[in-house]
This record gives C-alpha cells, sequence and structure tokens, in this order.
C-alpha cells in the first residue's frame, strides 16, 4: 500500500477527505472513560472503516445479476 | 587500475551491459562495487535490510563464466539489482519489514527473483520497506523495523512507501533497478519522491509467489528504474503466466515501441484542474512544463475527469477484508503489537471487525469503478496526471499532514487516480518531471490493462525531450 488511507484523503484527495474525517468523528458514540491511547487508536480504526463502509453503501448498486464476485483485470 | 565506476552506478541497463560484454570490467568487479556502494551509503537512506554480497559475488564469477564463452543472455546479465524485502530469497532472512518477522526464512524464491537470475541479473540485497506494506494504514514515515525511509535529495524527507528502499537505492545509484510491489501507491509515491521511474504492471502480468500478500486482489510487482526503458527490460523478464498465482493473467510482456500507434494517432486525457488546482503551488510550473512537452510530442490531447465514486474508501475496505484475513493469526496472537506504528497496529486489529457484506460490498461496487474506468479510455489511450500532487513529505512528521489550505478545487479531476487505478487493476508508468525546492516531482500516465507497451514507449518519448530521469541526488562518499 502506498500511503495511509488519510493521507491519500488528505493530500490526494483532499478536500473530500477532510469532510470525510470530520463526518466520521460525528458519528454518535457511547462515551468511553479514561482509554488508553492504544484504545482510542482501535477506536478510531474502527471508525474510519465503519465511515468507508458508510460512504460506499451511498454507490447505488445495480439490481443484482452478477454471476460471482470476483476480481480481473 | 581499479575501475571508476561513478558514472556507472548511474548507467542504464543497456549502458552496463554492453560495458560487460565489452570487457570494460568483470561482472565481478562490478558486482563488488554495487554491494560496497550499497553497504556504506544504504544505510543513510535506511534503504537497505539486508546486503547478499556473498550470494551475489558467486553468482558473478558464473555470468564472467558466461561472458568469456561469449554465452549472452539478454540486458539483465550482470545487472545488479535489489528487492524489496517482502520477495523471498531461499535461506535468507525475508522481514516484510516488520520486527516480528525478523527471521523468517523461506525454503524458495520468489517467482520474480528467480526469473531475474534466470537471466543472469545479480541480486545485490534486500531493500527496506514499510512493515506490512502498510496495510494496517500507516501515518509515520518510521514504520519499519529499518526505520523511516530517507530521501537522497534530502534526507529530511520521507522516501515514499512502501517500497521506501527500493525508490531510494535506485535515486542514489546502489543498484541499477529495484524491484517494488503495489497494493495502492507503493511503486508510483517513492519513484516520484525519490525522482526515478516506476512501472505498475496491470494486476495479474507479474507472478506474486513468493511475495508478502496484502490484498489478493490488489497487490502487484513491478520494476522501478532509472528509465521507461529499463522498465521495459526488467518487466519482460517478470512478466508472465504462472499457474500457481490464482490472479495471473497468463499473459507475457514484450516492448515493441514499433508497434505502438504514433503520437498523432494517440488520445492522452488530462484534467487541467489537477494541474492548476489539486497540485501543490510549488510543483505546478514544473508539471505545466510536462505537459508542454507531452504535447510538444504530438499526441492528441482531451481533457476528462474521473468518474464519481468513494476510491479511498473503496480500496480501504478491500485491504481490510483481505488483509483481515491474511494476517489474522498474526493479529489474534498479538504479535502485532511489535510493529513499529501504533496507527497499523490499530488498523490491523479493527480489520477482525469488519462485516463481510461491507467487503463484498465494496467488491460489488469495484466492478462499476471498472466500468466507469473502461468508459473513460473509450475516448482515450492514456491518461496523464501528476503523479504525486505534493512534493516528498517531511520524515519525522505525521504524514497525514495538516488539512489543505486555499481554495478548494473547482472539480474533482483526475485526483484519486491512484486508488482508482488500482482497483480497475490498471499499468501506470511514474517518469521524473522536473524539481522544486531541490526535490524530485513526478508526472505518470494510466494505461488500459495490458497496455505497458504504449505506456513505456510514450515514457521514453517523454525521457528523449527531456533529462530529469538523468539528475543525480547530492550524495558524498
Amino acid at each position: 500500500m502506498g500511503i495511509n488511507r488519510r493521507t491519500v484523503i488528505g493530500i490526494g484527495i483532499g478536500i473530500a477527505g477532510a469532510v470525510e474525517i470530520r463526518e466520521i468523528k460525528a458519528e454518535p458514540q457511547q462515551p468511553i472513560p479514561a482509554q488508553s491511547g492504544a484504545d482510542a487508536a482501535l477506536q478510531s480504526a474502527r471508525n474510519q472503516l465503519r465511515g468507508e463502509a458508510q460512504r460506499i453503501a451511498s454507490v447505488k448498486l445495480p439490481a443484482t445479476t452478477e454471476p460471482a464476485v470476483h476480481f480481473h483485470a | 587500475m581499479a575501475a571508476d565506476f561513478s558514472d556507472v552506478f548511474f548507467s542504464s541497463i543497456t549502458e552496463i551491459n554492453a560495458k560487460l560484454r565489452a570487457k570494460e570490467f568483470s561482472c565481478v568487479e562490478l558486482t563488488r562495487a554495487f554491494c560496497d556502494r550499497l553497504q556504506k551509503i544504504g544505510p543513510r537512506y535506511n534503504a537497505l535490510a539486508l546486503s547478499l554480497e556473498k550470494d551475489a559475488v558467486k553468482q558473478a564469477h558464473d555470468v564472467d563464466d558466461e561472458l568469456h564463452r561469449d554465452r549472452t543472455r539478454g540486458p539483465l546479465q550482470g545487472i545488479p539489482f535489489g528487492a524489496k524485502d517482502l520477495l523471498a530469497v531461499k535461506g535468507r532472512p525475508t522481514t516484510w519489514g516488520a520486527k516480528p518477522f525478523a527471521n523468517q526464512v523461506f525454503d524458495e524464491d520468489a517467482v520474480v527473483i528467480d526469473r531475474l537470475k534466470g537471466t543472469g541479473a545479480i541480486l545485490v540485497g534486500k531493500l527496506a520497506m514499510v512493515e506490512l506494506a502498510g496495510g494496517g494504514d500507516y501515518n509515520i514515515a518510521g514504520a519499519s523495523m529499518t526505520g523511516p525511509g530517507l530521501n537522497p535529495w534530502d534526507t529530511s524527507r520521507w522516501s515514499g512507501g512502501s517500497s521506501s528502499g527500493s525508490g531510494a537505492a535506485v535515486a542514489a545509484g546502489l543498484v541499477t533497478f529495484a524491484l517494488g510491489s503495489e497494493t495502492s501507491g507503493s511503486i508510483i509515491t517513492p519513484a516520484a519522491y525519490c525522482g526515478v521511474t516506476g512501472l505498475r504492471p496491470t494486476y495479474g502480468l507479474v507472478s506474486r509467489r513468493g511475495a508478502m500478500a496484502l490484498s489478493w486482489t490488489l497487490d502487484k510487482i513491478g520494476p522501478i528504474c532509472r528509465s521507461a526503458e529499463d522498465c521495459a527490460h526488467v518487466l519482460h523478464v517478470i512478466a508472465g503466466s504462472d499457474h500457481e498465482d490464482p490472479g495471473s493473467a497468463g499473459r507475457s510482456f514484450s516492448y515493441n515501441p514499433q508497434f505502438v500507434r504514433k503520437p498523432a494517432e494517440t488520445t492522452i486525457g488530462y484534467a487541467p484542474v489537477d494541474f492548476n488546482e489539486w497540485a501543490d503551488p510549488a510543483i505546478r510550473p514544473a508539471l505545466q512544463e510536462a505537459l508542454g512537452v507531452v504535447k510538444s510530442l504530438g499526441f492528441q490531447m482531451k481533457e476528462v475527469a474521473l468518474p464519481d465514486f468513494p476510491y479511498g474508501a473503496l480500496v480501504g475496505l478491500i485491504i481490510a477484508g483481505e488483509a483481515g484475513s491474511i494476517f489474522e493469526d498474526f493479529i489474534r496472537s498479538g504479535q502485532v503489537d511489535q510493529l513499529a506504528d501504533p496507527t497499523q497496529i490499530a488498523g490491523l486489529k479493527a480489520m477482525l471487525d469488519l462485516p463481510s457484506v461491507d467487503y463484498l460490498r465494496a467488491m460489488r461496487v469495484r466492478s462499476l469503478v471498472q466500468e466507469g474506468l473502461r468508459d473513460l479510455f473509450i475516448d482515450c489511450d492514456m491518461l496523464l496526471v501528476p503523479a504525486r500532487m505534493e512534493l516528498a513529505p517531511s520524515a519525522s512528521e505525521p504524514l497525514d499532514g495538516p488539512p489543505r489550505s486555499g481554495p478548494a478545487p473547482s472539480s474533482r479531476g483526475m485526483s484519486g487516480i491512484i486508488p482508482a487505478g488500482n482497483l480497475a487493476g490498471l499499468p501506470a508508468i511514474s517518469l521524473p518531471c522536473g524539481f522544486a525546492n531541490g526535490l524530485p516531482i513526478g508526472i505518470s500516465l494510466v494505461g488500459r490493462p495490458f497496455y505497458e507497451n504504449q505506456l513505456v514507449t510514450a515514457g521514453a518519448a517523454f525521457q528523449k525531450q527531456t533529462d530529469w530521469h538523468k539528475r543525480r541526488p547530492p550524495i558524498t562518499a
């Protein structure tokens, strides 16, 4: 992987990424008392994945006729 | 008198091979010179993972014997190269850049190493990399067991990742070429930051057997070299079918510029907003100049823009789904906590919580991305984009940096082409195109699947008109 996703967002995609990060942080969260740094980092990483999933979910998929999920170039 | 290799360290593959065949120096002399240089200068950039001098000199003796018998095996015969430390070398440590794997040893060479050795290329060392190729979403240049990859043009700057050592070693003349790998940006980025030429092949063109897997559907292995033509020589050898790599496309590659359509019959798509608004102001003059060179070559130019998809999110979730499975045992064992970057540690752990439906949805949306990019190539043959929108960042600051300042760009343009191109498995080449503040700038051509011949030919034409790829960083002996 070339560079971290936040960097891709922050530098490569720029403004859109800053918005994306704000959206993630704006999600309602349970208050977590006295989190350690590692716990906070893990929560942040989970939130990031959740935010990415939400953005992907906003893309409309056609009614499925796909024979399989696979990949080739 | 010992040969003077000061120019040879920065010569092309064909130039060095010609000198070997002309007996200007022996392969053993050449190999020792490169090994000395790699061991002496490589650590300045944290570029060296492991010297393989003993094995290399032994192989160089064999090449000398062949050359004495006038047995030639092509342009790579006798050429010293380095390999990113995610590629297995039989009987030697392959660390994947990560402390928990420091003592890992495989009993077979990676296919690409085997193919290169088979043509007489000399593997002089394993090159440093971001730990686990950065799959956990790293945020510091120091996310590597060898320390931060430092840029030969300015050691306060990062050399890029995750093929950090490969980019720096080629730039500093420590190897004639290197192998890197790209899941999303790991060849193009260090090539651009270090001022060298990097080729990301089409997904499936080069076997990954013997390479660390990060993402089965995104990983590619490719060359980092001094020129587009050197990339072609290396790709010719490493490309090819492999029935033991399920991603293999069963294709090979030959460099045949005579079969490529003339520039006047070739359309290049580009987005002015990339060059005028997205790119950092410091690098815009060089990018504009490069755009002018491309136009002067006679290509037809057409304004285009990427279709609107959340490319970064798609790459992120697909890597999370696949790397989470690949590294599941490693993560659950707790060894993950020995990695250097806390962001990576957290990112890898979070992957285990990813719902499978999220991964599968990302893969289904990915097929729409492929369709969208296929449509883009109906009206153009290649895309021209800044390889990176910024100069190499500081090696001591967080990589996500402060938010972008200034007005928002007026449109998307082609920003996002690195994740988009990787999602679609498209080939790309990064070409040095100038400097700003003493740091290199790169421009990139992206092509249709399996159109590497067209990319290399266009890259070579660009490099005939420019000399940015021949510049050398300031290195004291």
